[in-house]
């Protein structure tokens, strides 16, 4: 497989299946219910140098066993995985120098034992050694904000510090690539706000380093992403900047605030169902409605004045992972057909 | 050797910070002689003549049995219990990101293990000397330090199957409770050989804890050279290399087929 120098990261045609774990007995009786099952089907993936690339999903998606194979700790049935142009089927030694991996599970640090520590081992796990490595964790644990607390125990951290500590920890080496797996999966929203400010400007645009993210949140990919991919049972269904993907497979999604009385009305023009009623707050009643494009809201509006509706409100809605998976997995059989066509 | 050490480094940190414990698991082996003292003093009449080639006092006897089960115990039981605590947290799949290989990764996790051993192990020889009537031959403790890695290192090969069965099928299946219990049954840590039933007494010398034992007791209790059990020494070092090898092989094989099957981390 040939990799673009613009490609941090390729995937072709990644399948994976896993055995249902009912027990040994059952196993080797090849009892029902321990049948293979497919998490991931012919998944192609490019990733370019110096980006933020999402994969977004819902639970079970199959995020996390992408990273894994990223990260050479799984193997894939079938297809080819590049990373930094090696090949990481054929040389998983050399690619687990040139990416760190960010877990989910802060189980996954020493807790019993200081930041300081936790990034050191890995330093050297990595190869580094004396004044160079200790110089190196000095550097990762300020980066991320926790060479104050580095001498602390783990165990006493906050989630957000250990979510710094494992990426002080994936830092140290500075590696060109960057693999994590829900970073902000178990943080408040400030601290989840600051963690995506460090990973856009520290990791990314400062150290230049090629970022794979893992989430669950269209609100993080939103914030964080430069292109996302949309995964759904395993496959991946479009892959795009988030705009793009929320307006290819979901359209532009507004809220529209009008008077009670021109319901029926209002409905008609936004194509809704109209044998159905809104309860009203003060004379208005708030209706959500998909336009094919935001582009096309003083149209809408314009038609709704004109028909005499009072409108109060008109303003677009962010899509939520579950409308975007909903959009997608409806849009899905059409894709096939017109593939198949 | 660095990454071994690296790894030794950062779980004994982790493992120091238990000072409650640790203390409480010293005294423990203090407090244990003490029974084993008063048995082995009133069992001294009946067991002198089976045990007079290897030990005239059946408490250091005893006290010696003791030490070497120390050894096996965490050799075959300290892999997989880490493997099985490490593929919960998903530390092992995170340490398998790295660059390390998993024989310095393994050897790091159990450095600290081993050295908890040989302190309680110090201690017991201590207690024993300080109690005991016959004398230990302390200019052998290197030559019977060596004798206990090459124990260690036969029944790490058992440990590094349980690991490997972990790794495939989520438990050691009793692997290292079924050895513990026939080593310790057959392989003379209370009794020597002569007692036990002819049905079974042939199988003694299928345990490397038999000829660790002799070798052990001939150093420290007889003062004997190595040269005087070479093949016992020779014996075992075989134990320990197929052990390793086996052992080895059967981990790196598990391996293989957890990263094929997903089993390193658990979902």
């Amino acid at each position: 497989m040939t990799t673009p120098a613009t490609d941090a990261i390729v995937l072709s045609g990644v399948t994976k299946s896993f055995r249902a774990d009912r027990g040994l007995v059952r196993r080797l009786r090849r009892l029902p219910g321990t049948e293979p099952r497919a998490v991931l089907d012919a998944v192609d993936v490019r990733v370019r140098r110096g980006e933020i690339f999402g994969l977004v999903g819902a639970n079970g998606a199959g995020k996390a066993t992408l990273l894994k194979i990223l990260s050479t700790v799984l193997l894939p049935d079938a297809g080819q995985v590049s990373v930094d142009g090696i090949d990481a089927l054929a040389d998983p030694a050399t690619v687990r120098t040139r990416l760190a991996v960010v877990p989910a599970d802060e189980r996954a640090l020493f807790w019993r034992v200081s930041a300081k520590e936790n990034v050191r081992l890995f330093a050297s796990l990595y190869g580094l050694r004396g004044a160079e490595r200790d110089g190196a964790v000095d550097r990762a644990l300020a980066l991320v904000g926790l060479d104050h607390v580095g001498q602390q125990q783990v165990g006493s951290f906050s989630s957000g510090m250990r979510q710094r500590t494992l990426i002080a920890r994936a830092l140290v080496t500075q590696p060109p690539i960057l693999v994590l797996d829900e970073p902000t999966r178990s943080l408040d929203p400030v601290t989840a706000r600051e963690l995506r400010q460090f990973i856009r400007d520290t990791l990314c645009r400062a150290l230049g380093a090629t970022v794979v993210l893992a989430t669950h949140s269209t609100e993080e990919a939103l914030q964080l992403c430069d292109r996302a991919a949309l995964l759904v049972r395993g496959r991946i269904v479009a892959t795009d900047t988030l705009q793009q993907l929320c307006a290819a497979v979901g359209g532009a999604r507004v809220r529209v605030r009008v008077n009670a009385a021109h319901e029926a009305r209002a409905r008609a023009l936004l194509h809704l169902p109209t044998d159905v009623m809104t309860p009203a707050v003060d004379d208005f009643v708030t209706l959500v409605a998909t336009l094919p494009d935001l582009a096309q809201a003083p149209v809408v509006i314009e038609a709704l004045v004109r028909a005499g509706v009072r409108v109060a409100e008109f303003a677009p809605v962010p899509l939520s992972l579950a409308d975007l998976l909903e959009s997608a997995a409806a849009h899905r059989p059409r894709d096939e057909a017109q593939r198949h066509a | 050797m660095h990454r071994l050490l690296a790894v030794a480094r950062a779980y004994s940190l982790g493992m120091l910070t238990y000072r409650t414990r640790t203390l409480v698991s010293l005294l423990s082996v203090l407090v244990a002689v003490v029974p084993v003292y008063f048995v082995a003093a009133a069992l001294q009449p009946l067991a002198a003549k089976a045990i007079a080639s290897e030990s005239s006092e059946y408490f250091t006897y005893l006290i010696v049995g003791s030490v070497a089960s120390f050894v096996i115990a965490e050799a075959v039981s300290a892999i997989p219990s880490l493997i099985s605590g490490y593929i919960t947290s998903g530390t092992l799949e995170q340490l398998l990101t790295t660059p390390v290989r998993w024989p310095s990764l393994i050897g790091g996790l159990l450095t600290y293990g081993f050295g908890w051993v040989a302190l309680r192990a110090l201690v017991l020889l201590v207690t024993a000397w300080i109690w005991a009537t016959s004398t230990i031959a302390w200019f052998r403790i290197v030559e019977f330090s060596a004798i206990m890695a090459l124990l260690a290192v036969a029944y790490v090969g058992v440990g590094l199957v349980a690991g490997a069965l972990v790794l495939l099928v989520r438990s050691s299946m009793f692997v290292p409770q079924a050895v513990l219990t026939v080593s310790t049954l057959l392989g003379t840590v209370y009794f020597p050989v002569a007692v036990l039933p002819a049905s079974v007494a042939p199988l003694a010398p299928l345990v490397p804890m038999t000829p660790a034992l002799r070798i052990a007791r001939q150093l420290l209790l007889k003062d004997q050279s190595v040269m005087t059990v070479l093949p016992e020494v020779l014996q075992l070092t075989g134990w320990a290399i197929a052990g390793v090898a086996i052992g080895g092989l059967c981990f790196h094989l598990s391996l293989q087929h957890a990263r094929r099957a997903g089993t390193l981390t658990q979902y």
